[in-house]
Formats: structure tokens, sequence, C-alpha cells
């Protein structure tokens, strides 16, 4: 019997290494591409490389630096609107009583029904013609509204990014012990305070997993900054890398460099908050 | 380009080789990208000159070449040398010339280069902001002692005019030819073939040999700006030039002119003879509506049976190709010949270089040989290239300047400067665009001997890729042509959609450039302003925010007027502390959501308010055949999508479960969620290596394990491009699944399992009949999410086939991103958006109703 399970569990071990071992090489082969010359591609591509091609690296950096550092500015500023907007209003919805609030909540959870799709091509067109913005008159005609700018990617950023964040942050809000607020009101602090003093720092951990779930968002989002932003000093990551390797002659190791390059601010966050990341993902499934 | 100007004739990118353009980007940049690109005004005022310069006229010249880089920087500084008081910059911007054009232009000024790449840009001319050269080419150019026309190649002046009027000047020219691998052609006994019948006997012999005969670029760029594209413009004129009487312009027309088509006589035996004749758009528009020019006419069915023919030769699955992958193939001598420009005549010397010896070979060119056993062929192929390079001098109203500018350009087609841009790109080891049109300049004996090829055989003057290179119809094309190449499409089925095709472009230019159809009158687009209706709030959005706005406020209003003291001040703080965030959705997402509703019901274009039209959308939307093959592939997508979502993670989870060691199972669940380290764009582009034809990794794990014969090229067949997109992401353990159905399984109580031990001692059967049931909502949970998922996704198809070859890869939200953002056609991207949110809201509200209805209490 127990030999039986030990193959059982052999067999088990095995299956599951086949798995991770698929799902794993390309991640590894694109390490190793990384090193590679186009000859040597096509004439041993399993082997390791022969030599190390540290340029490789750095021709992939000054192609794509600009792109990531524009990507971390626009989702630093897009989580730091969304963290603060989600916990302000989720502790509105969590610890005022107000008339109103089931209508507003429903209200906000019903944008969880709008699929990107029907906004695409309606929103692209309101941030370009967005009134009193980027040399448009107020009937948003003359210039360009927001299209070309940095908000045009954090804006609806905060904008989608709250509505989960709300959600997540009410729910952990209502978890908190209500005495711990009462003693904040008996020392006589406003709702604002409480907020700040009581609510905030003991929801640390609800906005770590809302600011990770954003940041990783805002860095893999590709289809909205393509339609907006042409100016390649302002464009981010995920459609800059798209353009690499597609002018002059074609060496796929820098290619694959740069792959590796941008993969690195999300290494970073996972290695801090993968914990978090797990939380928002099983937690906002519930969205649907 | 696309609903802008109707390009001038043999102008802008159909001339030019643009081999290395973005995906879905470039080449179709909507028309509205060009009023939106060009606004950063402040950022090009920091951006612009900064250096101080004591010279007393500056004159700035700007190309996309960069292989002239060295050479016109040289010829610069001699200017400068000959002329103290005028300085000469040079900008040469590889990539995004289109974009960095454009934004000069919107800036204006000084920031306009005084001299550019004109081929490169389209739509300014028909605005003036040229200096029409006429008057200065009889002038004598004071570095030849000439006449400046002298220096110039008349023949190619003549096709680079608009409105019989010279605004810019050729420097070099660019054709496609055949090149072969002559160590092939030896090997296998064959010559230069000297008719087309012969050719593709030598591609039979070659195809026996076991060697691919001809490498062919075949994606959807490569149909426009690639040397198939070209293929296709060489092969309509063999057999349409019959139709130049037809469509030429006659007496009474607006552009007619006496002196060059009165002399006109159709002469097949001279490629020359229509040389200079000027054709009427409207006459071809009315010879098509008219059926006179029909696309299912013997000539069209003759001249694609003759392509698909010669197809047969191609490299399997060629609408995968890219033009970059067919040139490896070529250099890999895996194929015996390619269709290659004149710049790659002196591009394989350089790339040679970088090959070791043994994998050398010794090339050559020829000219595509005639076809002789069709007596539909109007005569011999004709040449179908161009100017590589293209000058034009800006407007600047200002005389001095003005002259200035134009004695530097004589300098650059003088000889001696024409010499210097010869040797010095050699010399830097850059290819040379082609033969050069400025006259006096001596090339290298071999390379005059390889160019010789390219010349002498006159210009097309009639052939169709979509109607008079209006963007949409030019993409329509190419994707009803890749359907018949992949034999997806009958070729009746394929020339009457064609014709069909070219009916509705007629219709479009009337609406959107105000042609109408008579040959006698000029038509030019009008600039109308937006006309936005002040009450309508899909119009006016300022309107729909401040009702949006008011109705929060109101609702707060309402609630304070009905309460008193600490109530109040609650309900008071409430309302103003989630202010902002309904601040930020009434106006970023309601407004849009709203407005895509509203807006599925209008027709709404570039540069025109929205006008209500009712179900015309909707009635579109029920007859578009790309967005029904879009649904078909969709469905398929949604089964697999499903699969992935629920059967494999879960599978992967109740392996992991079933593990005794805890530790080891924590390793596994983290191994499995290491790629979401990965940017989803990161692993698209990785599957897009994988599948890549001559380097990727699928192909090279085929042959590595011996199945050399099943290697394909993945994502160009259309039978193999669907199932390679549903493939990606293999073996498809989602982070989110394995994480759900981990934590489901986990949830179930010990005792259940122990319970269930006494009946069975079978795991399957218990995982059938304890963990599925038990899982169900988490499954339910999976399936939905993967249906919203997938029904809107449309980025890593985009990324990987744009929706081809054909329409075999094509969904429904890929249609809509392509109508709205390629075509401009808003109004019916939003009702394509729109019949979306209806599914997925179909899905949501049967999910919520029946399904939890279904479901045991509890």
């Amino acid at each position: 019997m127990k030999r039986g399970l030990s193959w059982r569990q052999s067999a088990l071990i095995a299956g599951l290494g086949v798995l991770v071992l698929l799902t794993l090489l390309p991640l590894f082969m694109t390490l190793v591409t990384s090193q590679k010359s186009n000859a040597e591609i096509h004439s041993s591509f399993w082997s390791l490389p022969r030599q190390i091609h540290g340029a490789y690296y750095a021709d992939a950096w000054q192609f794509i630096w600009r792109y990531i550092l524009n990507s971390l500015i626009v989702g630093a500023v897009a989580v730091a609107g969304t963290v603060l907007l989600s916990s302000l209003s989720g502790y509105v919805f969590a610890r005022l009583e107000f008339g109103g609030k089931r209508l507003l909540f429903v209200l906000i959870l019903s944008l969880m029904m709008v699929p990107g799709v029907l906004t695409l091509v309606p929103g692209f067109l309101w941030y370009k013609e967005f009134p009193f913005v980027g040399g448009n008159n107020w009937l948003g005609v003359g210039g360009h509204g927001f299209l070309d700018t940095r908000w045009v990617l954090i804006i609806p950023l905060v904008t989608g990014g709250q509505v989960m964040g709300i959600f997540l942050c009410r729910t952990f809000f209502e978890s908190i012990p209500k005495p711990l607020f009462e003693a904040a009101r008996i020392d006589g602090a406003g709702e604002l305070r409480a907020y700040w003093h009581v609510a905030l720092p003991l929801s640390l951990p609800i906005l770590a997993t809302v600011a990770i779930m954003q940041f990783v968002g805002a860095y893999n989002s590709y289809i909205w900054p393509l339609v907006t932003v042409s100016r390649s000093e302002l464009q981010v990551f995920a459609v800059g890398v798209t353009k690499f390797g597609m002018e002059g002659n074609l060496e796929y190791g820098p290619v694959m460099a740069g792959y590796v390059v941008g993969s690195l601010p999300l290494v970073a966050v996972f290695a801090f908050g993968m914990k978090y990341y797990v939380e928002g993902l099983t937690k906002g499934g519930l969205k649907a | 380009m696309i609903s802008g100007g109707m390009p001038i004739p043999g102008h802008s990118c159909s001339c030019v080789p643009r081999f290395r353009r973005l995906p879905g980007q470039a080449g179709f940049s909507p028309h509205c990208w060009l009023a939106v690109l060009s606004m950063a005004l402040c950022a090009l005022a920091v951006h612009g000159r900064a250096e101080a310069n004591d010279a007393e006229d500056r004159i700035s010249l700007a190309t996309v070449n960069a292989n002239y880089r060295v050479a016109l920087g040289e010829i610069a500084r001699r200017y400068q040398r000959e002329h103290p008081d005028t300085s000469v910059d040079i900008t040469v911007i590889g990539q995004g010339f289109e974009t960095w054009i454009r934004t000069r232009f919107a800036a204006g000024g000084d920031l306009i280069p005084d001299i550019f790449n004109v081929n490169y840009v389209s739509g300014y001319v028909e605005q003036g902001r040229f200096v029409f050269l006429d008057r200065y080419l009889d002038e004598i150019n004071p570095y030849t002692g000439t006449k400046w026309r002298d220096c110039l190649d008349a023949a190619m002046l003549d096709r680079y005019m608009w409105h019989q009027r010279i605004y810019q000047i050729p420097i070099d020219f660019i054709d496609i030819a055949l090149f072969y691998n002559a160590d092939i052609f030896d090997e296998l006994d064959l010559d230069i073939p000297a008719t087309w019948e012969e050719f593709l006997g030598h591609c039979q012999a070659i195809e026996d040999a076991g060697i691919i005969p001809v490498a062919m670029p075949g994606d959807f760029d490569s149909f426009w700006a690639g040397t198939v594209g070209w293929l296709f413009r060489m092969f309509g004129d063999a057999y349409l030039r019959g139709f130049v009487p037809l469509i030429m312009s006659r007496p009474g027309d607006w552009d007619y002119e006496s002196e060059r088509n009165a002399s006109y006589h159709y002469d097949p035996a001279n490629p020359y003879s229509d040389l200079r004749v000027v054709t009427n758009k409207e006459r071809l528009f009315n010879a098509i509506l008219s059926g006179r020019l029909d696309a299912g006419g013997k000539e069209f069915h003759a001249l694609h049976r003759q392509l698909k023919a010669f197809s047969d030769y191609w490299q399997p699955g060629f609408m995968g190709t890219n033009q970059e992958s067919a040139i490896q193939l070529f250099y890999r001598q895996r194929a015996a010949m390619c269709i290659l420009t004149s710049s790659h005549v002196t591009g394989i010397i350089r790339d040679f270089k970088r090959l070791a010896p043994e994998d050398r070979f010794r090339y050559g060119v020829f000219w595509f040989p005639p076809i002789t056993s069709d007596p539909l062929v109007q005569g011999p192929f004709r040449g179908v290239g161009g100017a590589g390079m293209t000058l034009a001098v800006t407007q600047k109203d200002d005389a001095a300047h003005e002259r200035r500018v134009v004695d530097f350009l004589m300098y650059l087609t003088s000889p001696e400067a024409g010499q210097l841009l010869v040797d010095m790109t050699l010399a830097a080891e850059q290819p040379l665009t082609g033969p050069f049109v400025v006259s006096g300049v001596e090339l290298p004996a071999d390379l005059s001997e390889r160019f010789a090829p390219f010349e002498g055989h006159g210009y097309e003057k009639i052939n169709f890729r979509g109607l008079a290179d209006e963007q949409e119809s030019v993409a329509d094309w190419i994707t009803i042509c890749q359907e018949y190449f992949g034999g997806r499409l009958s070729l009746d089925d394929y020339l009457n959609e064609y014709h069909r095709q070219m009916v509705e472009a007629i219709g479009r230019l009337q609406e959107r450039l105000n042609v109408d159809l008579d040959p006698t009158t000029e038509d030019v687009p009008e600039k109308r302003p937006i006309h936005k209706r002040l009450w309508n709030p899909f119009e006016n959005g300022l309107l729909a925010v401040l009702v949006i706005l008011a109705c929060f406020g109101l609702l707060g209003a309402y609630h304070c007027r009905r309460t008193r003291g600490a109530t109040r001040r609650r309900t008071v703080t409430a309302y103003v502390l989630l202010l902002p965030t309904f601040l930020l959705l009434g106006t970023f997402s309601y407004f849009p959501a709203l407005s895509g509703l509203y807006h599925a019901f209008t027709r709404w274009e570039e540069g025109h308010a929205a006008v209500f039209n009712g179900l015309d959308n909707l009635r579109k939307l029920a007859s578009d055949m790309a967005v029904w093959r879009g649904a078909g592939n969709m469905g398929i997508l949604l089964a697999a999508s499903v699969f992935k979502a629920t059967v494999v993670p879960f599978v992967a989870a109740e392996l992991l479960q079933a593990l005794v060691r805890r530790r080891l199972r924590y390793w596994f669940r983290t191994a499995f969620l290491v790629p979401m380290v990965v940017p989803g764009m990161v692993g698209i582009l990785i599957w897009r290596f994988i599948y890549d034809p001559s380097m990727g990794m699928l192909n090279q794990g085929l042959e590595a394990v011996g199945l050399g014969r099943w290697t394909s090229s993945w994502l160009g067949e259309p039978s193999l491009a669907l199932p390679a997109i549903i493939f990606m992401g293999f073996p498809w353990i989602g982070a989110l699944g394995l994480l759900i159905y981990m934590a489901g399984l986990m949830n179930i109580p010990q005792s259940v399992h122990e319970a269930y031990r006494l009946e069975s001692d079978s795991t399957l059967r218990r995982i059938f009949s304890i963990d599925i049931p038990l899982v169900r909502g988490q499954t339910r949970l999976l399936v939905i999410l993967a249906f919203i998922g997938s029904l809107q996704d449309f980025q890593g198809i985009l990324i990987m086939t744009g929706g081809g070859p054909g329409l075999a890869t094509t969904v429904p939200a890929l249609r809509m991103y392509y109508e709205a953002f390629r075509f401009s056609n808003f109004g019916y991207g939003s009702a394509i958006g729109f019949a979306l949110f209806v599914v997925i809201l179909a899905i949501t509200l049967f999910n919520m109703k029946v399904l939890k209805a279904g479901e045991s209490p509890g």
C-alpha cells in the first residue's frame, strides 16, 4: 500500500514537472536567446549561448528605457490616485450612514457591467473632444483634447481602477471593529481625521492589493495607449516594445533582451507583493 | 491618409518601399491622427532650435532615407563652405518620419523643414504648402551651367506632378526585379528565362529539386508596401492597360491637356506610349459604375488566375511571411529566388559580409519575362517603381529664402553632389536605393550592371489594389484577396465582392471628398466646420457632464433636506467626500458608456458631427461578411477559452492537491504563477517568435525531434492560423483559474472526502461526484470571466495576425478597432461595440437570473 502510494506520488510529480517545464520553457528560451546572434539562433537553437553579449542588453536598454520610464510614471500616478479615491470612498460607504447610499453604491457596481468594447471608441473621442483642454473650445472642437498627454493614460486608470478599489476597501473597512472608530469619534475626530488616522493605517494590506492590481493593469495596458498616444516620448512600454526590432537589420538577441528588461518592473512588484496580488485576483473574482 | 485627400497620382507610399513598418500602424494611421498628432506645440517649442546661429539664413532638409545620412552631411558642409552666409541642417528621421513632419507642420513657422522627403507624407500639396518649381526648372543651374531641368530625368519629373505642375524633384529610383541564387540555377542547369512560361518551368524544376522556388512576403502589410503588392500592380498593368483610352481625360475635362492626350495612341508595343497621358479619376469611377470596367471581367479573371498559378511556387504559408522573413529565406538558400527592390543590390553586399564565407552565394538579377501564351496580356511587364527620395520645397512666403533653398536643391542635383551621394553612401556601406536619376552621376561598373535589369521597361499606368488608393478599400481588398489566395473564396466570388467593394468605395469618395462623378469639374474636398447641436448632450459633452453631476448634487440636496442635525452633517460629509469619485465617474465612465449607446445609431466620421441614422449601422452589421466570419471565429475561440479557463486549471489544481508534500505543492504552485511577471504584451510577442517560420521555437523543436516535415508557417496558413492563436499560452495554466480552484478544493471539508471513501476508493469517481459539483460556483465564475474576457480581447490577434490571412482569425472586436481607428468610421465602430455589449449583458444576466436560481440554496 505504502509503495503504491509513493509510486503514484512520483508519477504525479513527474506530470506536474512536465507541465511546469512547458509553462516555463518559452520564458527560459527567451532568456537564452537574448544572448545569441541570429546565426547562432539558427544553427544551434537549443544550446546555451556560446558567449555573453552584454551589448545586447545595452542596445535593448537604449531603446526601451524611455518606454519603461513612461509606464512607471503613469503607473505610479495612477496607483496613488486610485488608492486615495478607493479608500476614501470605500470608507464613506462602509462607515457612514446617509440617504441615497444604496443607490450610489449600486451605480458604482453597475459600472462593472460596462465592458471596455462599448467605451473604447466613444471614450477615445471624448478624451479628444474634451472641452477647454488641449486647444479645444467649450464644444470640444479645434484641438486634440487629452490625446498625446500623460493624462489620457492616467485618468481612465484611476477612474476605472477605483470601482474595484472601492468595492474591496468597503468590504475591508466593514470588517474593522466599530469600537476603534467610536473611540476616535469620542476623542472629537471628524470623519476625515478618523479616515486618515484610523482607517488608512489599518488598511495597508488591502491598499497594497489595490495598488498592485492597478500597477500591473497599468503596465499591461496596450490598446488604449496605442490609440491615444502617438508621440513616442510619451509612449508606454507595452506599445513601445512592439516597435522593437521593426527598424533596421533585425537581430533577435537584443529584442529578446528588451523583453527581459521590460519584465523587470513586474518581477520587482511581484517579488514584493505576490501575496497581495493573489489576494486581489481571488477577491476580484467576485466582480462577476 | 485614410479619409483624407485622394492621394496624388503616382504618389506616396505605393511607390516607396517601406518594408519595416509597424504592424497595424504607420501605413494606415487613421486620418484623425493627422490633426491629433500634431498639437504638441509647447514641447516642440522647447524641442526646437536652441543653438545660436551666426549664419544669415538657415536651410533645413529632413529625410527618411537614413542611408544617405553621411553623404548629405558632407554635401551640406561643402555647400556651406561655398556659401558662408547660409547654414544647412540635415535631419534624418528613420522611424516615425510621417509623424514628425506632421507635428512640424502643426507647429508651423521655422519648424517646418524647407526641403523634405515628400513621398512619405501625403496631403500637403492639396493645401498649397509647397513651392511649384516649374519656373525654376528653366533657369540656369549655377552648378552645371545648363538649365536645371536638364540635370533631371524628364520622365520621372512627369510622373510626379500635381495638377500638371511640378513640386517635387526625384533624386533616385527604385523598382523590383527577380533576384536569383546563381549557384542553384547552375546546379539545376537553368538559365535566365526568356518568357513567363519558361520561368514557371524553372520554378517547377526548382521545386522538384526540393527547394522553394520563390520566397514571397504575403502578410497584410506586404500587400500594400511589400513586393507582393508591387507584383499585383505589375500584373494589373500588364492585363489592364488597354483601359487607358477609356479613362483618359477628354476635351472639356477639367484636367484635360491637349498637348498630352491628343497625340496619344494606344500602342502596346511601346511601353512609354502612355507615359504622359492624363487620366481622369471620375472617368475611372464612371467606367466602374457603368460596368465597362468590371472586376468580374475577363481581364481580372485572367490576371488573378495567372498570379494564383505563380503563387503555387511561393513558400507554403506565404501569407504569414513579412518582407524581412522572405529575404531570410533567400539568404539562407532555402528559396532560389526572391522579388526584391533595387536597394537590395547593394544591401545584399553588406548583408553577405555578415554571413560566414561558406554561407554566401553568387546571385544575379533579371527582369520579369513577358507572358506570351495569354492573348489578354497587353504587352511585356512594365516597371512599377518610382522615386525613392523626392524632395519638395515648402512654401514660406519669403522670396529670398525660397531662392536660397532652391539654390541648395540645385546644388544637390548637380553631378558633383550626386556623385558624393553615391560614393559616400557606398563607402559608408549603406545601400543605394537604386539607379540615380540625376544626370552625370557615375556608378561603379558592377553596380551599373546589376542595376541594368531594373531600367527601361516603362511605367505602369493602371492597376487596382482597392480603388484609387483609398485606404479602406485597399484594406478590404487585401482581406478578400488573401481569402482567395488561401483557397477560401472562389475566383468568381472574390471578383464579384471586389467589384462591390469598389462601388462602395466610390460612394465613400462621393461623400467624403465631394467627388461628383462629373469629369469636367474639379472636385475639392470641402472643409466644413463641425456643427454641434448645443441641446444634444451627446454632441455637447459639457452639457452631459453637467447633467450627470447635477443629478448627483440633487440627490445629495434631497437627502440633506430630509434630515436634521448630526445626520444632516453626516450626509453632507458623505456627499462631499464622494464628490471626487463621482466627478471622475460621471465625466469619464458614465458619459462614454451612454455616448457609446447613442452613437451606435449614428453616422460619425472624422471631422463631422455625428448624424443619427437609425438602424443603418445594425443593418450594415447584419450583412458585414467580416463581422460574421469574425463571429464564427469568436465562437471557436470562446469554446476554447472556456476549456482553457476551467478544465486545465482544474486538473492542475487537482494534481497539486493530490501532492502529499506541502512544500512541493507550494513550489509547484509558485512555478505556475511565474508567467505572471511577464508583461502581457511580451507574452504575446514571445509567442509570435515561437511561431516564426524560420527561427521560431516550434519549428526548431519539431526539427529537433525529427518531425521536420510537420514544420509550417503557423500564422500564414489560413487553416492553421486560428488553431495557432488558440494554442498560444500552452499549457494554459492560468494563475486566476489555478488559484480559485485551489482555494475551492481546499474549502471542501476533509470529512466529506472521508465519508465518500467509505463508498468508493476511486479518486476519479470522487472528483466527479464530489469535487466538481462542489466547485461549481468557481467554475461558473471562471466561465463568465472567460466569456466576457475573450469577447473583448483582440490585442493578441492584432499583434499575431492582424486578423489574417484574409479573415481567418478576425473577431468582431478587432473589426471594431479597424473600423474606428483605421477607417475613422466611429459610428459603425460604436455599433459593433454596442452589439458586443448586448451579448455580454445577455450572458451576465443569464448567469445571474437563470444559473443562480437553478443553484441549490446555500
